[in-house]
């Protein structure tokens, strides 16, 4: 597919019902090429349909497309253009990681050299393992590792990190900001609003099936800011609370001036608050 | 249709079956319970031919049924069936590849009944191809029940009775006629009589003609609804 298209995924008052209850409401967006993009919200929100609508096992009302094509009638060849990570992608349990990846290799034709970088590439080094004595951890890199074989240009992720430690937690954030570096687009959703604020060129909160925001998460942040509060701990350890305004610019200047500042900050809300303030929901749900 | 995937999904459904004991059991256990009858009861005239045909019989349609049932089945339960579909992997090369390592298998595993009697190579080559005619009908009605089922428990519930129905019906005539008045419209109990070294017979092959078309529309209908699924 060499098509020339200005949005990776463009949507306009798309709606998808399942029966009677509509789970997805006139939703509309736009991710660019080459960004990430997160789509966040509670269980239950409507997350996963939405990616399987793009991803085109799902039909809708209203516009969606993926790289200039309608997600109503996507050709096959899209998923040589797009990687997936779902959180009940199936691996083959009694294959060892080496085979689960040779079997996509070959619908792709692919070498056997480039499924060992994959591996590598998500730190999976012990590849004669059977997939199925794999750790949650483990399993998740070798889900992504066999997303990113064919080098999509737009990688979707279902909750990539949930339920993950820490430290491989980190590790998929590392590779995916490597990924963005090389001009994939990602399109990830969570309920983990550290992971959004991180990753994310810009965010969507989804609520109900409603996306009731939509921007950068900086910019959002700062956008429902109306405490505009400045906190300041002081040598002594306490906590001094002061409204960010012109008129109490000498009285934190004089702090500084007496050396009484150990550490200052600005207090914006983060996504969860906003979210909160927004649906009376929290996110980790 | 590419060739390709069919190949590479053969080679994963044999190292996948290597590793899976229950299905691979199911390949074996029939010409390993005909060897110890035969070997059993090998004083008594005739008891050979009658204990390979019956094993047999039992091998090419009770196995191929809950092996094809349980391998797609299995897939759609892990969900590995929709990450194929999503790898540019059709309906139709999937159940070809399955359908294929079966039917393979089945055949290759089908030799070992004709070291347990003697055969022409006229006999053996007719004996093979009675064993292929009963797997295939036997993967395609497999390939329903599993295509049918919503998981792997449902199509196991599913095709092992269907296997036993089918493959013990025809052991079963051998002492009812009764029985054989009914069997008789079945695919199991016409590849029977050829695996006990009968002739085709017309009747046979329009008995075997109209299973094989009856069960293909069977799969196509919920082939097509699996697509619409899909």
């Amino acid at each position: 597919m060499n098509s020339i298209y200005t949005n990776s995924i463009y949507m306009n008052r798309l709606s998808k019902s399942f029966g009677q209850k509509e789970v997805l409401t006139k939703l509309s967006l736009t991710v660019l090429p080459g960004e990430i993009f997160g789509l966040l919200g509670p269980s239950g929100a409507g997350k996963t349909t939405l990616i399987k609508i793009l991803t085109g096992q799902l039909s809708y009302t209203g516009t969606a497309e993926i790289m200039g094509k309608s997600c109503n009638s996507l050709d096959r060849n899209i998923y040589s253009e797009i990687g997936m990570v779902m959180d009940n992608s199936g691996i083959y349990e009694r294959l060892t990681c080496y085979d689960n990846m040779i079997l996509f290799a070959k619908f792709n034709h692919i070498k056997k050299e480039q499924v060992i970088d994959s591996l590598k590439q998500v730190g999976l080094t012990d590849i004669k393992t059977p997939a199925g004595r794999l750790s949650k951890g483990m399993r998740q890199r070798l889900v992504l590792a066999r997303a990113l074989l064919h080098h999509p240009k737009i990688l979707f992720l279902d909750e990539p990190t949930s339920g993950l430690d820490p430290v491989t937690a980190s590790e998929i954030h590392k590779l995916l900001l490597k990924l963005q570096a090389e001009g994939t687009t990602i399109f990830l959703t969570t309920h983990n609003m550290v992971e959004a604020h991180k990753l994310c060129d810009h965010i969507a909160l989804l609520n109900e099936g409603n996306i009731v925001e939509f921007g950068k998460p900086d910019e959002i942040c700062r956008k429902y800011n109306k405490d505009n509060i400045i906190s300041i701990l002081s040598r002594d350890g306490r906590t001094i609370t002061i409204i960010n305004n012109p008129d109490n610019a000498k009285q934190i200047a004089a702090y500084f001036a007496e050396d009484k500042v150990e550490a200052i900050h600005s207090s914006e809300p983060n996504l969860e608050s906003v979210f909160m303030s927004l649906t009376g929901k929290e996110l980790d749900l | 249709m590419h060739v390709q995937n069919i190949t590479a999904l053969f080679q994963k459904q044999l190292k996948d079956s290597l590793r899976n004991m229950p299905v691979l059991v199911l390949f074996f256990v029939y010409p390993i319970i005909a060897l110890v009858m035969t070997q059993a009861m090998k004083n008594q005239v005739g008891m050979g031919t009658f204990f390979v045909s019956i094993f047999a019989t039992m091998h090419c349609v009770f196995t191929p049924i809950v092996t094809t049932s349980s391998i797609i089945s299995e897939e759609k339960e892990n969900n590995t069936l929709r990450v194929l579909f999503m790898s540019n992997v059709t309906l139709k090369e999937y159940l070809l590849s399955i359908g294929g390592f079966v039917l393979v298998s089945n055949l290759v595993t089908s030799c070992f009944f004709l070291l347990l009697r003697e055969f022409t190579l006229k006999q053996a080559l007719l004996f093979l191809l009675a064993i292929g005619i009963g797997s295939l009908v036997s993967i395609i009605l497999g390939a329903c029940l599993a295509l049918f089922s919503k998981n792997a428990s449902a199509a196991n519930g599913l095709s092992v009775p269907f296997g036993m129905v089918f493959a013990f019906l025809p052991m079963l005539a051998n002492f009812s006629s009764g029985i054989e008045t009914v069997s008789k419209f079945t695919f199991s109990q016409q590849v029977s009589y050829l695996l006990a070294g009968k002739e085709f017979t017309g009747f046979g092959l329009i008995v075997l003609g109209a299973n094989f078309i009856i069960l293909c529309v069977i799969a196509s209908v919920l082939y097509s609804k699996s697509i619409s699924e899909e």
